[in-house]
C-alpha cells in the first residue's frame, strides 16, 4: 500500500513537472532585444545589445582639459582614440568611484562613437519585447527623457537607456 | 634608397614637438611654434621683454596649479591669429623634444572635439611601444573652435 501511494506520488510530481515545464514554453516568434545589463551604484540599467560595439575592462583613461565634467577623457583602443563619458553623472548626478570591477561599454550610435563608463556589467540578454513596460516609477523627471522603458531581472527593475537622447543631450550641452 | 633620402622621408614621417606635463598629463607643442626656451623667469630677470607670462594651467583650463615644481617658460613665436600670440608661456616639467612618427599621431574623436573649449588641444599621439601614456598635442596656431557634431 504504501509503495503505491509512492507511485501515486512520483506520477504527480512527473505530471506537475511536465505542466510546469509547458508553462515555461516560450513562443520562438516572439520578438526579442539584446540587452547588456549593467549597474551605476544601487541602480540597474540597460542598453540595447544593438549600440554596443565592445565591453572593455576599465583602463587609465587620459583627463583632456576643457571638457564638461561628464567626459572622463580618452582612451586609446588598438590604435583608436575613444572618448569616455562618466554615466553617473547624467543619470545620478555625481562621479561614480573607480573599481577594477568597472567597464567600459564601447558605443556606437549614428556617427558618433564614445565609451561609457559603468561600475559592473550583469548579464547580456535576450528579452522577449513583451517583458518590457513603460518606467513605472520616476522620481526625477528630468532624467525621464533618458528611459525607453524597464523589465524585471533577478528580482530587481532594469531601466532600458535611450541613447539617442543621451548623446543628444550631451552634444547639445553648453560649453563650460 | 640613399641614407640622406631615407632621412627626408622619415622626417617627412614625424614631428618634432616639445615635450612637457602639467598636472598628470602630458603635452606636446610643435617646435615650430617655440621661439625659445627661457632659462629663468623673465619677469625675475626683468629681461625687459613685454609678452606676458601666462600659465599654461589658465591657458589649458586646467585645475589651478598652487605650485610649478619644476617651471619653465616657453617664448611662443609670434602667431597672428591665436589670443595667446607672442607670449611666454609658464610650464611645469620640461621633459625634452621628441620626434613622432605621424602615423601614431590620432585627431580627437569627434565628440570630444565639440566640447574642448578651447581650439588648441587637437590631437593626441599614441604611446610607441612599451609605452602607456597617450601626448596630448597642442597647436597654439589654433583659432577657430572645431564645428560639433550632431546626432541625426
Amino acid at each position: 500500500m504504501t509503495n503505491q501511494n509512492n507511485l501515486f506520488n512520483r506520477k504527480d510530481v512527473i505530471r506537475q513537472m511536465e505542466l510546469s515545464q509547458h508553462e515555461t514554453v516560450v513562443d520562438i516568434d516572439e520578438t526579442t532585444e539584446q540587452l547588456v545589463i549593467f549597474s551605476l551604484g544601487q541602480d540597474w540599467f540597460a542598453f540595447s545589445g544593438r549600440v554596443i560595439r565592445e565591453i572593455l575592462p576599465y583602463s587609465a583613461v587620459t583627463p583632456v582639459p576643457g571638457l564638461p565634467g561628464y567626459f572622463l577623457g580618452i582612451i586609446n583602443v588598438r590604435g583608436d582614440l575613444e572618448s569616455v563619458i562618466d554615466l553617473s553623472k547624467p543619470l545620478q548626478g555625481q562621479a561614480s568611484k573607480t573599481d577594477p570591477l568597472n567597464r567600459i561599454l564601447l558605443t556606437k550610435h549614428e556617427s558618433c562613437s564614445t565609451g561609457f563608463k559603468v561600475d559592473y556589467v550583469h548579464d547580456i540578454i535576450e528579452l522577449p519585447v513583451s517583458k518590457i513596460r513603460p518606467v513605472s516609477n520616476i522620481t526625477d523627471k528630468e532624467k525621464a527623457k533618458y528611459f525607453t522603458g524597464e523589465f524585471e531581472f533577478k528580482s530587481r527593475t532594469v531601466i532600458i537607456l535611450n541613447m539617442h537622447r543621451l548623446l543628444e543631450e550631451m552634444i547639445d550641452e553648453p560649453k563650460e | 634608397m640613399t641614407s640622406a633620402a631615407a632621412e627626408k622621408t622619415n622626417r617627412m614621417r614625424s614631428v618634432e614637438v616639445l615635450l612637457f606635463s602639467m598636472q598628470m598629463n602630458h603635452f606636446g607643442i610643435p617646435v615650430q611654434q617655440i621661439d625659445q626656451i627661457l632659462e629663468c623667469d623673465p619677469r625675475a630677470q626683468k629681461t625687459g621683454l613685454q609678452e606676458p607670462v601666462l600659465k599654461a594651467d589658465d591657458v589649458l583650463h586646467l585645475a589651478d596649479a598652487d605650485d610649478f615644481l619644476f617651471p619653465s617658460w616657453l617664448k611662443l613665436k609670434p602667431m597672428a591669429e591665436s589670443s595667446v600670440s607672442s607670449a611666454i608661456l609658464m610650464i611645469d616639467g620640461l621633459s625634452g623634444i621628441v620626434e613622432i612618427r605621424t602615423g601614431r599621431i590620432r585627431r580627437m574623436p569627434r565628440l570630444i572635439s565639440g566640447h574642448i573649449s578651447h581650439p588648441w588641444i587637437w590631437g593626441a599621439a599614441l604611446p610607441e611601444e612599451g609605452g602607456k601614456d597617450l601626448i596630448l598635442l597642442l597647436d597654439f596656431n589654433a583659432t577657430a573652435q572645431p564645428n560639433r557634431v550632431s546626432v541625426k
